[in-house]
């Protein structure tokens, strides 16, 4: 009986999952765009409706009509409008859309810090009454679970019937081939923003309903959205009856599992799994599963469309900014000190994003859980509870700690081998999400634990002059991977992988070292930023924050390294400066905008003082001969062999 | 001469999804000589390339490089075997200058000097390297192009770079796939007179090409390809003048 109901209520869980998933898997189809910002447009409705119905006092049905059949859908057809239209026309590449979508992701969670402040809610309204309604067998079913159940059969039901029309199928090539689709009379425009809709108005119905079994909180609601993309990656972005299946099953498996309790030393592991099983399945898919079924080209490719292309004329001594940027708090007061000292933190930590997905395109979304891991290996080995290690010094704990993240961006770094674009991305960021629910959430591995400055670097001062040696040393081995051999063969990889292959470039190798390199270096980064707060916070490493920092290195020039290092003092200023929240926003706004400024903001900075103050050079059409089409001459080819023939023999 | 071929398939099959694309393929190219594959769209050509490349995994048969065995070795080791070859869309890439495309390849004939890279020591070859990009530039005309970003050439200059590229690699057989398309008359001429030259150097060329009145005034072995399979072979006198192989390449004899 107990199991009975215990599936029910899985059902329930898993019903919801199967919804958001099932939007995102339409706003996929008809668009083209892996929505990352799918969890934050769910959590903003969910706030919505607590906004109506506990602010303003709103009836709950009214409440929820306005916000999924009014607002859902007019910030679907925006987003399409203002975000992706824009992209689409200029053919932008599918990483470019992903960033557009993280854009509107760190938007949407900006704002909602920002208005609803970042603490917790427990009174999310609840849709429906809690009543519970028996069925045969004096099993209790409680009306939300029949509710959730109803609105996934109407919606699987609705999809599969949409599919099967004429409409549908029309929809469908549209998405195969958009320039096809165009030529028989399809507005692709109006597909995309249906496909906007649909994924905005199921995002919000899963937020409204899964918010009040758990607490309105703009991260943590958020990441939960995020982790049923698992429901998805099963399906392999193709398969809506997959995904729903999968929501069922997960969800009720999870619930049955809540009930197993195995003693011993396995059991806390066998808890933390059961209990994050849409976490386990996100990560065993993505490990299993190699290739999406994508739409469009089959390539979902680099980052190389978001660097600066083609190289302008450095002013000259520009990299007084960053190098001001740095020198500036050691004249602050110690309040305002104290504040700094994230910076050169943060910059190392956005430099190891640069590495990674600049230099080398391969777009990672996980960097919060190596620097997280930084900071607790070196927390745990400066107080000695370092599994295998003894008492670690001071400074030695800097050095040892990255040391042994390394070997884990290897590890990541193996399924990066074979993986591009878009499911790179998201296994990094399953990867993120791993390790805050398995190794952060852990009381017994985090609780207690205490961090600060190495005892010769106690003062602030000191501290903030050790964290620039540490920067200093980053850059080192940065520049190191972005200049001569090593840096070119990066780009190429960029670039063009097959190509680089194809000119004897170690790919395999090349992205290990880059995995490697980059994970040791947010490892740092995130110690110090640990050490510098004296404390080890881990929301600061949430996967969320993981999404923030790609987002402004992207904004900032996904391939400058100095450039990461004013973006680390300008997020690090705005934090201190502005309500929580508006540095997140300013972020998005900018990512936002990316489509307008390709390269970055600094680089359309640059852009825009080289046209002002410079005339150009020669111009490269001066040094290239002109190449015009060259005529068609295969339409008499066949009778002029034969002469052809002749006149070489004769030639000979 | 060695005894045997530069580049050597048999009996090579490729499959996607069970539709079958390259179908027990024997094909030869010897050093010294240029070697023609022509077919129509669609024949497999390109899969060709990619299977003899190990851009694509074989599904049966074999491939040799130089009499020892390849088949399955992957695409970065044949290249600093000394297999090279140039793709039918262009893959330079768009972000370096002309003389860092070249530079890349040239650099990476081993795979010995990476590490030191990264912990800051300079590259003992990089002087040989850099020696191999300036005379291949040379060569190809492109000295006056070095340092602009090959992003911001045209298609035709895009082939000779990737030409270029794959020379810095020293091989000793070459795969190029449709060089001559984008390039203009003029420009075909001395890539004509360039393929000679390397012939003369005893590389083997293979190439796929659309040109006949190249094919004619370059080819040494011509194979001709349709639906996965290779038709005829031989001397151009001897295949192009076929009358079953003008159906297969114009639709019908003249
Ligand atoms: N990656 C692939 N997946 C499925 N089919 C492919 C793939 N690559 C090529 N093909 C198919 O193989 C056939 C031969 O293509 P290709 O080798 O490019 O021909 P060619 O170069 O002779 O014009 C074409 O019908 C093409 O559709
Ligand atoms: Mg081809």
């Amino acid at each position: 009986m107990l199991m009975l109901e215990l599936a029910l209520a899985g059902l329930g869980i898993g019903a919801i999952a199967a919804l958001a998933g099932l939007g995102l898997l339409v706003t996929y189809r008809l668009t083209g765009v892996f929505n990352l910002a799918f969890g934050a447009i769910a959590m903003s409705a969910a706030y919505l409706q607590w906004q109506a119905v506990r602010v303003w006092h709103w009836p709950v049905a009214v409440a929820a009509v306005v916000v999924l059949l009014v607002v859902c859908p007019l910030f679907g057809v925006l987003l399409e409008r203002v975000v992706f239209r824009p992209l689409q026309r200029r053919a932008a590449a599918p990483a470019e859309r992903l960033v557009a979508s993280l854009g509107v992701f760190v938007v949407l969670l900006g704002v909602a810090v920002l208005v609803w402040g970042a603490q917790a809610r427990l009174d999310a309204p609840s849709l429906v009454p809690y009543r519970q309604l028996p069925l045969p067998g004096g099993v209790q079913l409680p009306l939300s679970t029949a509710v959730d159940l109803a609105v996934i059969l109407l919606v699987g039901v609705a999809l599969v019937l949409g599919l099967r029309t004429r409409l549908g199928q029309r929809v469908r090539a549209v998405v195969e081939q958009r320039e096809l689709a165009e030529l028989q009379g399809l507005d692709a425009n109006r597909v995309a923003a249906l496909g906007w809709v649909i994924g905005c108005v199921l995002a919000g119905v899963a937020g409204i309903l899964m918010a009040p079994t758990l607490r309105l909180e703009p991260y943590g609601l958020t990441l939960v959205m995020l982790e049923t993309m698992a429901v998805v990656v099963v399906a392999r972005l193709t398969s809506p009856f997959r995904a729903i299946l999968a929501g069922l099953v997960i969800g009720v498996s999870q619930a049955e599992l809540a009930r197993v309790h195995p003693t011993g030393h396995a059991g806390p592991l066998f808890d933390t799994l059961t209990s994050n099983l849409f976490v386990v399945a996100l990560l065993l898919a993505l490990l299993i599963v190699h290739r999406f079924d994508e739409t469009g080209s089959t390539d979902s490719g680099t980052t190389a469309r978001l660097t600066s292309r083609g190289a302008l004329t450095p002013i000259r001594g520009w990299w007084l900014v960053p190098a001001l940027t740095l020198a500036a708090p050691l004249l602050f007061n110690a309040e305002n000190r104290r504040l700094a000292l994230a910076v050169p933190a943060l910059a190392i930590v956005l430099v190891s994003i640069v590495v990674v997905s600049g230099y080398s395109g391969q777009i990672s979304l996980g960097q919060a859980g190596f620097a997280g891991l930084g900071a607790l290996f070196a927390a745990r080995l400066a107080a000695g509870t370092m599994p295998g290690f003894g008492h670690v010094p001071g400074v030695a704990v800097l050095a040892l700690a990255p040391l042994l993240v390394v070997p884990i961006g290897l590890l990541l770094g193996w399924p990066a081998i074979r993986r591009r674009g878009l499911f790179l991305a998201l296994t990094t960021f399953a990867f993120s999400v791993a390790v805050s629910r398995f190794v952060f959430d852990q009381p017994s591995v985090t609780s207690g634990l205490t961090i600060r400055p190495p005892h010769a670097f106690g003062t602030d001062n000191n501290f903030y002059v050790l964290e620039l040696l540490c920067l200093a040393g980053a850059f080192l081995l940065v520049r190191n991977l972005h200049n001569g051999r090593v840096g070119r063969a990066l780009v190429a990889v960029r670039d063009d992988e097959p190509g680089a292959l194809a000119s004897g470039v170690d790919v395999r190798r090349l992205k290990l070292l880059v995995f490697a390199a980059s994970a040791g270096l947010a490892a740092l980064g995130g110690a110090l930023l640990a050490m510098g707060s004296r404390a080890f916070d881990t929301s600061a490493f949430d996967p969320i924050r993981g999404l923030i920092w790609f987002a402004a290195v992207v904004v900032f020039g996904i391939d400058s390294a100095p450039g990461a290092v004013i973006g680390a003092g300008v997020l690090v200023a705005l934090d201190a400066g502005l309500p929580e929240g508006s540095s997140i926003l300013v972020i998005g706004v900018c990512a936002f905008l990316l489509g307008r400024m390709p390269g970055g903001l600094l680089h359309s900075v640059h852009r825009f003082i080289d046209h002002s103050l410079r005339r150009r050079g020669a111009s490269v059409r001066d040094l290239v001969p002109i190449a015009g089409p060259r005529p068609a001459r295969l339409t008499s080819a066949g009778r002029s062999v034969a002469l052809m023939m002749q006149r070489r023999t004769a030639a000979r | 001469m060695s005894a045997s071929p530069a580049l050597e398939a048999h009996a090579l099959c490729k499959r996607y999804n069970d539709v079958v694309i390259v179908d027990h393929v024997d094909f030869a190219a010897e050093a010294g000589r240029i070697t023609v594959i022509i077919g129509p769209n669609g024949a497999g050509k390109t899969t060709l390339f990619n299977c003899l490349s190990g851009v694509e995994t074989i599904d049966a048969g074999n491939v040799r490089h130089r009499g020892d065995d390849v088949t399955g070795w992957s695409s970065d080791a044949l290249s600093r075997r000394g297999l090279a070859r140039t793709f039918q869309r262009s893959s330079v890439f768009p972000t370096l200058t002309v003389a860092d495309n070249l530079c890349v390849c040239a650099e990476n004939r081993t795979r010995r000097g990476i590490m030191r890279g990264v912990i800051g020591l300079s590259d003992p070859a990089s002087r040989s390297s850099r020696q191999t990009v300036r005379r291949v530039l040379a060569e190809l005309g492109l000295t006056a192009l070095a340092d602009v970003p090959a992003g911001r050439l045209p298609t035709g200059t895009l082939r000779i770079v990737e030409v270029g590229r794959a020379l810095c690699a020293n091989p000793d057989t070459l795969l190029l796939d449709e060089p001559a398309s984008g390039l203009d008359d003029a420009e075909t001429e001395k890539f004509h007179q360039l393929l000679h030259r390397l012939a003369g150097r005893d590389l083997a060329v293979v190439m796929v090409e659309h040109d006949l009145e190249l094919v004619v005034d370059t080819a040494d072995v011509v194979y001709v390809m349709a639906e996965g399979r290779i038709v005829v072979s031989g001397p151009p006198s001897e295949v192009l003048i076929r009358a079953d192989v003008q159906t297969r390449l114009f639709g019908r004899p003249t």
